[in-house]
This record gives structure tokens, C-alpha cells and sequence, in this order.
């Protein structure tokens, strides 16, 4: 129970919805799944800003894929690119009930940094269209820094990923305690061939705890190379070493450290099989 | 002792035991009736809460609720300023109980983080929680310990009251220590031709996490009895604390047990039930207390953290000479449950070995700035297991033969003692007992099979990243505390030839209105679905201690067994007056009195009718209770296949073969369910639950965002299989199975991971990191 | 704040704190075959039910997001004089022991049921993943869920 909640709104527009947020400030928020809202009990909260009439529950195929921002993680499961590893990687978040109910737009903006959403579409060059008073489309990256850096209130409408042609390899790991726990490192690779060699290449490490970072030093040795078993090997090396972790209850920063070139290693051979 | 007969003499055809009888509550269960305790509505109900110490150790100088009774809603404030201070203890245990007497309502010391301070009650939840933010707390903070060593250095004394009383030696904040020699350990040791030098095991704080936490509701009824509808796993216990320390007649008193959400050990103990009932009575309202999710973690009870040294001596045979156990118990800030629970880390698992003429069990429950340990499935012998069984494997390991011939050799049989039956019992010495019923050597030999224990030992079987290990162990339990608990049973007939059956046995969802009715209608010689069970109420079913020590089916089952026998023959003997026959001609069949001479019947529906309105008129009815002289044990064999991850330590389990011995099985699917629940439980254990506390005590997990339970995507294929026994003391020939086989996946799993990579883990739970460091440190990758 | 949805088959209007969720509303109205401790957080998901044909754990679900709606709890499912075939099923494989988290589990399986009637043993997995049991060790309840396949394809 949100206690000191007074009232909900449904704007129709995301002008109105904005108008409401800049109205409310600490006091309002947009309820997007709800899931993290009620969680926190954020006692400040009085006024909630429902996105069900803005009609944001979509996904469209154009140039680009379009998600709308109140689409839960349910429905992504459903978007068939990438070799079926999308929706895969889709799949091992969370539990089916809860991505039932989370949205993408609620889980991008929210952000933890555990997230696997995160990893994912930073992996898979996602974009994000927002609303301040004029509408911006940011890479993730410069989205969680504006989201960081801005004090404009905002509205997450839209998701973008990139239609990947068949040259186009991904991979996602998670490691967990259990099957339904939050990933305590992840890894996504999303890799371009060109005949057998690399072309183009994203690494992405998250859940390190802190938000995704590319792992540049692996990227840079396997760029224009052929995946083998003795490139993957070095690839985890590398990734041990220069992979930049942190320590918390659940994991060492030594361990984490470790299992970066453990994901590493598997992401790679995964994506190898497939090439 | 009485001559150990053969199953097929004594295994009858069944009619009802054996069979997979429709659960009782089933079909209410699977539709979502309205059964638990807080699903009900009661007009002008308060809900309360407590607020708790977020200080490991301190004195609590003053509260100041003056602005907190200011708010409107706000009916009540309990703290040690305004209750009776009586020392007693949670622990619902038969009286006088073997826990110390520490506790008190609320006290003016706090003990660990999330140790009582106060509870308010008001009209919402919401309400209340405004108020406790708005209670000043004044605290003087203690030094404080959480380590048992150190605390046994009694630097720092926990319980420093003078009005306590049970507890071993309050200035070393020792709760309970115990020291038994038999033979002598130190020759038998230098004596051994293989020896099992020390090792230390440790044991990590675990909690039931019951899906349904602890909830109370109490009220008074029109009579002015105040009702404590409880989700507990002890409702005579609970009346007898109630009445003590809130000084209110146990006459008034009516606790009520409705369906339970889970117990596993959390719920044999009173922990909110003071609190809502004193509020009832204060405020005449009926008044409603449920913990939350961290409430339960931190400030119900836990599985006690433990440290373990063992070693073991054999002769040139294998045979087992000495077993040296020494046993240190974490029990936090209060003592319930630590006496019973560290002698049951002893006197559950030495016996298993009784070949050893040499045994020294030592250990201490001691006080520490902890959250508090007590009841939890296996109670004690779920770690001492850990220790034992791991110990063994070393021993094969050292002797050069296969662990399953080393317990082989080395087992208890039927027909056989252990010195430590007699030696070691509840917090005091035990009771000689032999061993009537036993199939251990059986179960070892289909788990081995099951496994294909040939086919993985020893192989070390590659597959990528994977190795292949595989492990045993094995173990027993008990069924009930011998002379100590009691259960009683009522049975009457109705006049449509049914029977409505009653008893304190208090189901917890493991399926005790079931099996008790089961046994009845299989002593009577009706089905099943004549028995109308009432469970768990103290003012309308006898008394029962309560659903512990893997009592009900075996001490609850003989209560029920034996008022069966009495009611049935009472029906023959008034069918004998009403049909003028001798009561030896007759017997109960299909709803029927048979003669069998001459084929004449009449139907339990006429005698009922008859018995109630037209000849000789009296309500048929028997009552009976049973206390057993014994405790006798089932015994398990477990075995687990492995894959070991190298990479990352991770350990997947692949197959887990548990073979039992029972006695004989009463509802083989509720039977299955236990075993397989046990298992999963310690699969957990073995794997991922720990609750991990800062430096200052304050746990840091206490949800399941990351205290992890296994879930469905978790658990290996499980194969559980009964080797029916059948023990002359049980009912038709049943002994228990609520908790035995918890004790096996944590030392099959360590010891499979020896298999594999030829690595000792000795600290629980055995997380990918700790796995994988340790398997870094042997060289191995 | 009187909001009103769809409650097996019905339609309600309800005085609704605009703060709180849809398992504390549907408790407050004595729904009491939702079961729950109300984690917050969906994680143990008793308190599953069905919104608009999706199971979804009710103590994260703000009222708000329920308007005009389709909601079932396990009572729109089956009750003891006619209960579904994944009730009966449970019943008889001792899928239930203290049964709080089975109508949450009931419901989510009856969703994968209706969705795809030919679940393989992962799937089921999968499903149950939703749900934490402490009693059970879910293996009778997977067989129980297999059984219900089983007896679909026999056509009874």
C-alpha cells in the first residue's frame, strides 16, 4: 500500500502527462508495470501517472523494430529476430508471471543494475525515444547519462532496435543463484560476421553491479578475426583481466572477475556454433 | 526385547492403509476456500506490529510513545513498561520444558537485531506503522558478540537476569553443555589402524520461510473466552504458555488451529500469540498480527548455526572404533530450543554407527547478538549429519574401499542398540532402546542400483566445462520423543453409521487429518470417507503435544488406533446384546456387523440409530491416548548424481535417489511428498540459503531477492522409494518420515563433489564462489 | 476511489484506495481465495491470478491498472462441488500439501494450459518457476500437470 497516494491519472497525450509530472515533481511518478513502484513504497508518492491511455502497447516492424514503452517483457518474447536468441534472452528474466506485468519502458527507466533489459538492448544498440517538452531519440548509453545528468521530468514512449539481417549473431548469459534470481553478472555479444570473420562486435558486461560497460579489450582483439577455440580461450583471458567489476553481498569482485571470462567464453562459442 | 517378526507376517492385506486416499483438505485447498488463519473478517478488528531493536545488544533506557498515541487510530502500546514480567520460554515443548526459561513478553534489554521492543496496535496496519515511526526509542548500546567462541570467553553476558532460570552458566553465556564418554576416545583413537584426523564443519543460518508467515488473530467470544486462532504448529503448548505468562485462567482460553501454510519447525513456538492476545484482553477487540517477510527472517527462528569437529578411528577391517564429536550451537539471543536441538545433533546420528566402542559426544548451545535458531526440520541431526557423513567418506577415502562398503560394514541392524539411546535424550539422558525394524542394507542396495553407482564413482566422467561426481550418505531419525509425547484421539458414532473423529494432532499441510482418519477406518473396517475428522482446537479435541519430532503419524496414530480398537469393540458388544449373540461370532465389514456363523448383518447406520433413540441407549464413543517407551527410527540411503561446473564452481544437481525405510507406508503419495519436500529443503540448504548478517548482526537478506529458495528450474530428477518394514510398535507397523531425509543432500552432495574433483567442502552452503576457490586452491583447473 | 472490472464473470464496483494494490483491495473485500503475505515484489507469487487472460502476481498490481478489466481468481477457475480438471489432478498426484500457494500455482497452470496443451516438461518447469513452494519440492506437482496433459489428449 502506497499510503499516501491521493489520486491516479490517466493523461492522454504525453504533453498532458508531462504537464502532470512537471506539476507534481517528487511527489508523482508514471506507473509503467508497477512492479518496482510498489517495492519501494516511496512515501513521497502522491499522485500516479498511468501511460494506459497514451496507447504505448505496441510493436511494430518497420526500418526498425518499435516497442512501445507500456509493452510488457511478456509480449517481446514474441519478436522472432537474432535467430531466436532475442527472445531467449527475453525469457530468462525475471519469472513468467512477473514479465507478465513489467514493462520495457518502466524497466529501462528504472535501470537497476542488475537489470538484463539493460544489457540486452545496449548489446543490441537499442534506442530510446523520450519526451521532455521535445522529443529526443538517445542511445541507451547517452540515456542513462541524460537520465543521470538532466533534471527535466521525461516520458519514455518508444524502444528502437536496429532489424538485423542474417549476418547479424547474438548471444546472452546470465549468471544466477536459482532459475528465477537476478542475474549477478551478464553478458551480451552481438556479433556482425563477414564470412567467418568478425566484422563488428559489442561485448557488454552488466550486473557487475554498476550499469553495462563494453568489454573494449576483447572487443579490439577478436575485431576482423576468426572465432576458434584458441581466440575464445585468449577472449576469456583478457576478459579476466581487463574486465572492470565490483564487489557486493552476492559476489567477490574477484569471482565477478572470473566469470566475466567464463560468459565471455560461452557467449563466443555459442555464437561461434552458429557462424 | 519382543521378537522381531518378519513384514509378510505382519503386513496384512490393507484396506485403507497403503492407499492413496483422497487428502482430506485437498479439494479445499486446490479451490482456494477460505481456511487459513487470516482469512476471516472480523468487525472492529486492530492490527498490530512490533517494532524491533536495530541494535545487536542494548539496554532500552526510555520510550517516549506520547506522539505516537496522539494519532487517531492508535489504541495501544505494549513494551516492558506495561506487561507482566514472567521468565518463560517460546519454545512449545511438553512441560516442563528442556529450554531455558530467558524470555520475557517484552524486556528492557535488547538481544540481537530485530528482537522485540514494543508492538502497537490501531485500527490499519498503515496506522500503525505511522505510529511506530513516531515512537523515541532510547537506547544504550551494549558491546556485543556474535561469534560463539568468543562469546563463551563471557566477555560479554547476554542474560544477565536474575529472574531466569535453566540455562547452563550464565556468566560463559552457555545454554547448555553436554559431555558423554563412552569407552575411551583418546586410546581408541591412538588405537585406530585408519584414523580421521580433525575436521570442522561449519553449518550456515537457514530460515523455513513458511509461504505463510507467522498470523494471529485473538478476539473474545460471546462467553468472554478469548480465542487465539494461530497459525501454529502446537496449540496445547500455546494455551499452556498463554495462560502463564498473560496470568488469564486456561480455562478462558480457546486456541484454534485452522489450515497452516507451512511450519517446518518456525511454528512449534509462540511468537506472536502473546502479544495479539494481551492486546484482546486490554482493548476487548479482537486484534490481528502477521509478520512480514523480513520480519520472519529476522525475528522468527532459525535453523542454529553450527560448528562441528569429528573424528573417527577404524580397524584394520573398516570397522568403526572411535567417533569424537564435538558439537557448538549459535542459538542468537535467547536459548529456546538449544538444549534438545544440540543433544539431537548426537543422539540422531551416533546411533547410526553402533559399532564404535569408543564415542565422545561434547557440545554447547550458546548464547549469542544473533537472531535465534530453534526448531527446524531434522532439529540438530540435519547438522550433525553434515559432519558424520562427510567424516565417513573421508575415512573410505583413507581406508582405500568404497563409502557405500565402509557403511555396510558399520551400520546399525534390527535387532540392535547404540549406548546413545540410553545416554543422550531431550536436554537430559535418553531411554535404552532396541532397534525393532530396519531395512537400511536393503535401501543401500536399490539406491546404488538407482543411481548406477558403478557406472559414475570414481570415473571423473568429462563433458566440457562439466565433471561428473557422485555421492552418498546416509541416515535415520526418530519418530516422536519417547515418554514424553502424548497424543489422544476421540471417536464417536453417528447415526448414519459414520464417525466423527477428533484430536489434537495438529496437521501443517503434511497430511495428518488424512492418515489419522486412514488409520481409524483401517482399524474399524470402514472407508475412508466415513471418518469426519476435527483437528486442533483445545477446547473441542484432546490434547496432542503438538506436529514435532516426526511424532504425529506414530504417537498421534497410536492415540487414533487405539480409540479405533476400544469404539469397535463397543459396537460389537451392543450389537451382541441387540442381536443376542456372542460378540466372538462378530466383526466389522462393508458398514456391516457380520456373523460370520450365520450370515445374519446389520448396519453401522442401524446400530447408530439404535444406540441414539431405541434400544439401550448411549452415544457410542471411545476415547484413548498413547505415549510410547520407544522413538523408532526410519533410516534413509540417499545418493546424488553431479554435474560440477569448473569453470564457476556451479554444482547441478542431475539425479537424487532417496530409498527409505518407513516402517510400513500409510499414504504413499503424502509419503513421497514428505521425502521429496525434505530433499528439496536440503537441497537448499546444501546450496543457496544463508542468511548473511553485517558485522553488527543485522541480516542483509532477508527476502527472496537474495535469499534464495530453489525453484522448479532448480531440482534434479528425484526418485523416492519405499522398502516397507514393519515396526511391532507403530501404527500397523508405521514409523515417521516428516524429516529424516533433510538430512542427506548436504553431505551426498559434499561428498559427490570429492568424487569429482577430489575436494573437501566442509563450510555450508556450497555456493559457485566458495566451490569454485576451493577447487582453484586443490590445483585441479 | 471506485473503480470497477470484471471479477469471475461478474461485474464489480469497488472503493479502492488509489495506493493500493489488487491483492490488498481483493482482500479487503474478503476474496480471501486470493492467498498471500503481500511480498511486494512477485516473487513468491501466491497471489497469483488471471488479468485479462494473463497471470500476474496481484501484490504488485496497483488498482489503478485494473480498470474495466477481466479479473479471475482460482474461484473462476473450479470449486469443491465442480472443480477443474488441474484441481482434481493436484488432489490425486499429492501435488498439495499445505496448499497456500496452490491456488496462485493453479491458476498460472491453467494459463499454460490454455495456451498450449501440449506442455513439454520444461515448460511446466518454466510455468512453476513463477512460484515458490515450500512443502512440495514440485515434482508431484509437475506430475500432476503432466497427468492433466495426459488426460487432455485421451479426451476426457
Amino acid at each position: 500500500m502506497l499510503k499516501n497516494v491521493k489520486e491516479c491519472f490517466y493523461p492522454e497525450t504525453v504533453e498532458e502527462c508531462l504537464k502532470l509530472l512537471n506539476e507534481f515533481k517528487e511527489k508523482g511518478d508514471i506507473v509503467g508495470g508497477g512492479v518496482d513502484i510498489v517495492w519501494r513504497e516511496r512515501k513521497e508518492l502522491e499522485y500516479l501517472v498511468y501511460l494506459d491511455k497514451l496507447n504505448l502497447n505496441y510493436i511494430k516492424e518497420d526500418q526498425k523494430i518499435l516497442i512501445g514503452a507500456t509493452t510488457t517483457l511478456d509480449e517481446l518474447e514474441k519478436i522472432n529476430i537474432l535467430n531466436g536468441s532475442f527472445k531467449n534472452a527475453i525469457k530468462s528474466v525475471a519469472t513468467p508471471i512477473l514479465r507478465n506485468v513489467m514493462t520495457i519502458g518502466g524497466t529501462l527507466v528504472r535501470g537497476y543494475s542488475w537489470s538484463d533489459i539493460l544489457t540486452i538492448f545496449i548489446t543490441l544498440e537499442g534506442k530510446v525515444k523520450i519526451y521532455d517538452g521535445e522529443e529526443k531519440i538517445l542511445s541507451i548509453d547517452d540515456f542513462l547519462q541524460y537520465k543521470k545528468t538532466s533534471k527535466k521530468k521525461f516520458i519514455l514512449t518508444e524502444i528502437q532496435l536496429p532489424k538485423y539481417d542474417i549476418s547479424y549473431h547474438f548471444s546472452y548469459i546470465r549468471f544466477t543463484r536459482t532459475g528465477s534470481d537476478i542475474p549477478l553478472l551478464n553478458e551480451g555479444i552481438l556479433i556482425k560476421s563477414l564470412g567467418k570473420k568478425v566484422d563488428r562486435i559489442n561485448i557488454i558486461l552488466g550486473g557487475r553491479p554498476g550499469f553495462p560497460v563494453h568489454l573494449n579489450k576483447v572487443e579490439e582483439i577478436l575485431l576482423d578475426k576468426e572465432l576458434n577455440d584458441e581466440i575464445i580461450n585468449f577472449a576469456k583471458e583478457v576478459a579476466i583481466n581487463t574486465s572492470e567489476v565490483l564487489d557486493d553481498m552476492r559476489l567477490s569482485q574477484h569471482y565477478r572477475k572470473n566469470l566475466s571470462g567464463v560468459l565471455t567464453k560461452r557467449n563466443l562459442i555459442k555464437i561461434m556454433e552458429e557462424i | 526385547m519382543s521378537k522381531v517378526l518378519k513384514k509378510e507376517e505382519l503386513i496384512k492385506e490393507f484396506n485403507v492403509v497403503g492407499k492413496n486416499v483422497e487428502k482430506y483438505d485437498g479439494l479445499p485447498l486446490a479451490t482456494g476456500q477460505p481456511l487459513f488463519t487470516d482469512d476471516i473478517y472480523l468487525p472492529n478488528m486492530l492490527h498490530a506490529k512490533l517494532l524491533t531493536s536495530p541494535h545487536p545488544h542494548a539496554e532500552i533506557v526510555d520510550i517516549d510513545d506520547s506522539e505516537a498515541l496522539k494519532i487517531p487510530g492508535v489504541k495501544i502500546v505494549l513494551s516492558y513498561k506495561n506487561v507482566p514480567r514472567i521468565a518463560h520460554t517460546t519454545a512449545g515443548q511438553g512441560y516442563p520444558e528442556p529450554s531455558p526459561y530467558d524470555h520475557f513478553m517484552f524486556d528492557k534489554k535488547v538481544r540481537y537485531v530485530g528482537d522485540r521492543v514494543l508492538a502497537v496496535g490501531g485500527d490499519s496496519i498503515e496506522i500503525v506503522e505511522e505510529a511506530i515511526s513516531k515512537i523515541n526509542v532510547t537506547y544504550k548500546e551494549l558491546p556485543y558478540v556474535l561469534d560463539p567462541e568468543e562469546a563463551m570467553k563471557g566477555e560479554v553476558i547476554i542474560h544477565d537476569e536474575e529472574d531466569i532460570n535453566g540455562l547452563y552458566d550464565k556468566n560463559k553465556n552457555i545454554i547448555s553443555h553436554v559431555d558423554i564418554p563412552i569407552g575411551d576416545v583418546e586410546n581408541g583413537l591412538k588405537e585406530s589402524f585408519y584414523k580421521v584426523e580433525e575436521e570442522i564443519y561449519f553449518t550456515q543460518p537457514v530460515q523455513h520461510t513458511p509461504i505463510e508467515t507467522h498470523v494471529t488473530i485473538t478476539y473474545f467470544d460471546e462467553y468472554g473466552n478469548l480465542i487465539v486462532r494461530t497459525s501454529t504448529q502446537v496449540p496445547f503448548h500455546v494455551r499452556r504458555i498463554l495462560s502463564k505468562i498473560l496470568e488469564f485462567p486456561m480455562k478462558k482460553i480457546r486456541v484454534v488451529k485452522p489450515r497452516v501454510g507451512g511450519g517446518f519447525g518456525v511454528k512449534q513456538e509462540l511468537l506472536i500469540e502473546d502479544i495479539c492476545s494481551l492486546m484482546t484482553i486490554r482493548t476487548k477487540k479482537p486484534v490481528r498480527m502477521e509478520l512480514t517477510r523480513k520480519e520472519e527472517f529476522i525475528s522468527s527462528r532459525l535453523r542454529h548455526p553450527s560448528k562441528i569437529w569429528i573424528k573417527l578411528g577404524a580397524d584394520k577391517e573398516g570397522k568403526l572404533t572411535t567417533i569424537d564429536m564435538r558439537v557448538l550451537l549459535n542459538n542468537g539471543g535467547y536459548g529456546t530450543h538449544g538444549p534438545t536441538v544440540l543433544f539431537n545433533s548426537g543422539s540422531k546420528t551416533l546411533p547410526l554407527y553402533n559399532k564404535a566402542k569408543n564415542v565422545r559426544f561434547i557440545g554447547d548451545a550458546v548464547y549469542t547478538n544473533l537472531p535465534v535458531s530453534g526448531a527446524f526440520r531434522g532439529y540438530g541431526a540435519t547438522n550433525g549429519y553434515f559432519a558424520l557423513e562427510s567424516a565417513m567418506d573421508d575415512l573410505a577415502e583413507k581406508i582405500g574401499i568404497d563409502p557405500i562398503d565402509l557403511r555396510k560394514i558399520n551400520h546399525i541392524r534390527e535387532g540392535e542398540t547404540s549406548p546413545i539411546f540410553e545416554k543422550l535424550g531431550e536436554g537430559k539422558e535418553g531411554i535404552t532402546q532396541y532397534v525393532e525394524s530396519c531395512a537400511l542394507s536393503k535401501c543401500i542396495e536399490v539406491g546404488k542400483n538407482e543411481i548406477e553407482w558403478e557406472k559414475w564413482r570414481g570415473k571423473r566422467i568429462k563433458n566440457n566445462n562439466f565433471v561428473r561426481g557422485v555421492g552418498m550418505a546416509i541416515m535415520m531419525q526418530g519418530s516422536g520423543i519417547p515418554l514424553v509425547d502424548m497424543a489422544s484421539a476421540r471417536v464417536k458414532l453417528n447415526d448414519d453409521g459414520t464417525f466423527h473423529l477428533f484430536i489434537g494432532a495438529t496437521d501443517i499441510g503434511t497430511g495428518a487429518d488424512t492418515i489419522l482418519a486412514q488409520i481409524l477406518a483401517e482399524e474399524i473396517g470402514v472407508p475412508y470417507e466415513d471418518i469426519k475428522v476435527y483437528s486442533s482446537d483445545t477446547d473441542h479435541t484432546p490434547f496432542d503435544t503438538g506436529a514435532y519430532a516426526s511424532s504425529t503419524t506414530y504417537v498421534s496414530g497410536g492415540a487414533v488406533q487405539k480409540a479405533g480398537k476400544i469404539i469397535k469393540r463397543k459396537i460389537i458388544e451392543y450389537a451382541s446384546k441387540l442381536l443376542n449373540e456372542n460378540p466372538e461370532n462378530l466383526i466389522i465389514k462393508d458398514r456391516e456387523i457380520v456373523n460370520f456363523n450365520t450370515g445374519e448383518k446389520i448396519s453401522l447406520r442401524e446400530i447408530g440409530e439404535k444406540s441414539f433413540y431405541d434400544f439401550d441407549q448411549e452415544q457410542i464413543e471411545a476415547s484413548a491416548s498413547f505415549v510410547s517407551p520407544k522413538s523408532p527410527p526410519p533410516f534413509a540411503a540417499h545418493f546424488v548424481l553431479i554435474d560440477l561446473d569448473i569453470e564457476t564452481g556451479k554444482i547441478i544437481p542431475v539425479k537424487y535417489v532417496a530409498i527409505n525405510d518407513i516402517g510400513v507406508v500409510i499414504h504413499p503419495n503424502l509419503s513421497k511428498g514428505q521425502a521429496i519436500g525434505s530433499i528439496v529443503q536440503g537441497l537448499g540448504f546444501a546450496l543457496t540459503e544463508e542468511l548473511i548478517y553485517s558485522k553488527r548482526g543485522m541480516a542483509l537478506n532477508p527476502n527472496f531477492l537474495d535469499y534464495k529458495l530453489l525453484t522448479s528450474l532448480d531440482i534434479p530428477e528425484i526418485v523416492v522409494k519405499f522398502i516397507e518394514t514393519y515396526d511391532p510398535t507403530g501404527p500397523f507397523g508405521a514409523k515417521s518420515v516428516a524429516e529424516i531425509n533433510i538430512n542427506g543432500p548436504a553431505p551426498a552432495i559434499r561428498n559427490a563433489v570429492l568424487d569429482a574433483v577430489g575436494v573437501k567442502l566442509n563450510h555450508l552452503p556450497f555456493t559457485p564462489e566458495k566451490v569454485f576457490k576451493k577447487i582453484k586452491e586443490s590445483g585441479v583447473i | 476511489m471506485i473503480i470497477n472490472f470484471i471479477l469471475n464473470g461478474e461485474e464489480v464496483n469497488y472503493d479502492a484506495y488509489p495506493g493500493e494494490t489488487l491483492f490488498e483491495l481483493l482482500r479487503r473485500y474478503h476474496h480471501y481465495e486470493v492467498k498471500g503475505n503481500n511480498c511486494k515484489s512477485g516473487e513468491c507469487g501466491a497471489c497469483t491470478i488471471l488479468v485479462d487472460d494473463k497471470p500476474i502476481p496481484s501484490c504488485t498490481y496497483l488498482v489503478g491498472k485494473v480498470i474495466g478489466k477481466k479479473v479471475i481468481t482460482i474461484k473462476g477457475i473450479g470449486d469443491i462441488d465442480n472443480p477443474d480438471l488441474i484441481q482434481k489432478s493436484f488432489v490425486e498426484e499429492g501435488a498439495i500439501q499445505c496448499g497456500y500457494c496452490i491456488p496462485g500455482i493453479i491458476i498460472s497452470v491453467e494459463n499454460l494450459i490454455r495456451k498450449n496443451p501440449n506442455p513439454t516438461k520444461e515448460e511446466i518447469k518454466e510455468t512453476l518457476s513463477s512460484h515458490i513452494c515450500r512443502c512440495t519440492g514440485y515434482v508431484q506437482q509437475i506430475e500432476a500437470v503432466e497427468k492433466v496433459v495426459q488426460k487432455i489428449k485421451e479426451g476426457k
